[in-house]
């Protein structure tokens, strides 16, 4: 009797978690645990991060059989039926799916341009050029991973980070290196709660004083009708020119027609509210649960996320030079009446850069007001980056 | 990959990406220019303009102010534009009153200016404005 207890206990010791537990393990907990802290107690990003971080550690869970990071890296031509049919098939593999296929970044950028007010952009169109000077980082950081060793599609998803855009750095990586899924996304999602801290000493190392004081004139109002054709034309034109770009800027361009056509009030709430509230949980959690320690023991894995991390802050502090760069440029060219610190904005990270841009002028000039001037570039690199992520999908073989 | 294909490679990434990222902003920078000209034109800009600029209101200080007498220069009420001149007076009297009252002290305050603001302006331009005020205050 005592035998049989004992063999009892001891057998479901060997089949928990406890006895499966590896060093490697420990390490991937010990992650998770920390960005889940940095999420709650600095609130980086929480409303990714912090899903990201909780998938991280419920894929490290031994035997939870939650999700199989290294099948779907695995996975070339997608057997759905044999995995369905396979016991090793967990909740957030079923979720990953819609990373997987790409489904979810375009859905949050649905919800994001239900968001986004682009009057500014449209009352100053100029700044459309401080969204595209600040996506040349990306291209530079490309060069510098192939430096490092990776390969065309991994370095053309590692630049990406530069765009400072969570959902296009995953719709990118899904596309061109999907096995580097979990580092590039803890990056870009990182490197984006901390603009407020990379950014500032690149604007005022590139800047004079006399440039951060500069006053910008107030921008026109813009009708009605403008903001309705705004969306239809971005769309028409952009998908025309990069057409693997259009899943993104396509939905951003809908989500917006939904907010200014006035018509679809229900649906734009919808976009921006519940439905980029359940993707961005359904991508965080999946998402942050590709980052196992089973993808970590393979040969290389972690020297490769170092990497990324380091290519990714290179990434994203050029992007910023490049926009503040050409924010000295336009200022030349209109005769002063352009403060170049909203060209930092041009990196996206909506709209944290255009409250850095906001407050490193105001600091310069207590009376200066650049929020609404920086909005425009901010937008556009929204833009701008999905345009990138087209570019580099389609030169380097996305499928 | 030798050192040679690596620069070849990505040489042409760069170029071929920032041309292309360039070539579709600035055409949306022309589609929209345009467009926007257009709509300006059709909206009847000069008139609207005027319309709005009457609707101001400007209390001016500067000069007009160091004129006025020293000891009530914290609440120099100058000249208005309009026909509501009393209307107008009446308001600023009471701004003042309530700043007097959210302060505890008129001292460091005066009114320079008080201007209407655009009603269709953007809920952009709301959340900033008001954020502005939050810090100022």
């Amino acid at each position: 009797m005592w035998n049989v207890f004992v063999d009892s206990i001891i057998g479901l010791a060997k089949k928990s978690g406890f006895s499966n537990l590896t060093p490697l393990h420990l390490v991937m907990i010990a992650i998770s645990c920390f960005f889940i802290f940095l999420a709650i107690k600095y609130k980086f990003e929480p409303l990714l991060l912090l899903p990201i971080a909780f998938g991280m550690l419920l894929a490290n869970l031994p035997l939870g059989n939650l999700m199989h990071p290294v099948i779907w890296d695995n996975i070339h031509d997608l057997q759905f039926a044999d995995l369905f049919n396979s016991d090793k098939f967990g909740l957030l593999d079923i979720l990953y799916l819609g990373v997987k296929l790409g489904v979810y970044p375009p859905l949050i950028f649905l919800g994001v341009g239900a968001m986004t007010d682009f009057g500014p952009l449209i009352a100053n169109p100029k700044s459309l050029i401080l969204g595209a000077a600040a996506q040349i980082g990306i291209f530079f950081t490309f060069f510098g991973a192939m430096m490092l060793g990776f390969t065309q599609q991994e370095a053309g998803a590692i630049a990406i980070i530069g765009g400072a855009d969570g959902p296009t750095a995953i719709f990118t990586t899904t596309k061109l290196a999907p096995h580097l899924l979990g580092p590039i996304a803890l990056a870009a999602y990182s490197y984006m709660a901390l603009v407020p801290v990379i950014q500032p000493p690149i604007m005022k190392l590139m800047t004079t004083k006399k440039e951060r004081c500069i006053v910008m004139e107030q921008l026109r109002p813009v009708s009605r009708l403008e903001k309705i054709l705004f969306p239809i034309i971005v769309a028409v034109v952009v998908s025309l020119v990069v057409p693997d770009a259009t899943p993104l800027v396509g939905m951003l361009m809908l989500g917006n027609l939904f907010r200014e056509s006035g018509v679809v009030a229900r649906l734009s709430e919808t976009s921006q509210n519940a439905l980029i509230n359940i993707i961005t949980l359904f991508l965080g959690v999946s998402v942050g649960a590709t980052a196992s320690a089973d993808k970590l023991a393979q040969p290389g894995y972690g020297a490769q996320a170092f990497k990324i991390i380091i290519l990714g802050m290179f990434a994203f502090a050029i992007c910023t030079a490049t926009g503040v760069l050409f924010g000295k440029i336009l200022n030349v060219i209109s005769g002063g009446k352009v403060n170049p610190l909203i060209g930092s904005a041009g990196v996206s990270a909506v709209p944290m850069a255009a409250r850095v841009s906001q407050k490193v002028g105001q600091e310069a000039n207590p009376g200066n007001f650049l929020l609404m001037h920086a909005m425009g570039p901010n937008v556009a690199g929204v833009i701008g980056s999905a345009v990138a992520a087209g570019v580099l999908i389609s030169m380097l073989g996305g499928k | 990959m030798s050192l040679q294909e690596k620069l070849t490679i990505s040489g042409n990434v760069a170029f071929v990406g920032i041309v292309v990222v360039f070539l579709v902003l600035t055409s949306l920078i022309l589609v929209v220019s345009i467009f926007g000209f257009f709509a300006k034109t059709g909206s009847g800009k000069g008139k609207k303009g005027k319309e709005e600029k009457d609707a101001d209101v400007d209390y001016v200080s500067g000069e007009e102010a160091e004129d006025s007498d020293a000891e009530d220069s914290d609440t120099q009420v100058l000249e208005a534009t309009d026909e509501s001149e009393e209307d107008e007076v009446g308001l600023i009297a009471a701004i003042m009153a309530a700043i007097t009252v959210a302060m505890g002290s008129v001292s460091g305050f005066h009114i320079s200016s008080i201007r209407r603001s655009k009603r269709n302006t953007t809920s952009w331009n709301t959340a900033g404005r008001d954020e502005y005020h939050a810090t100022r205050l």
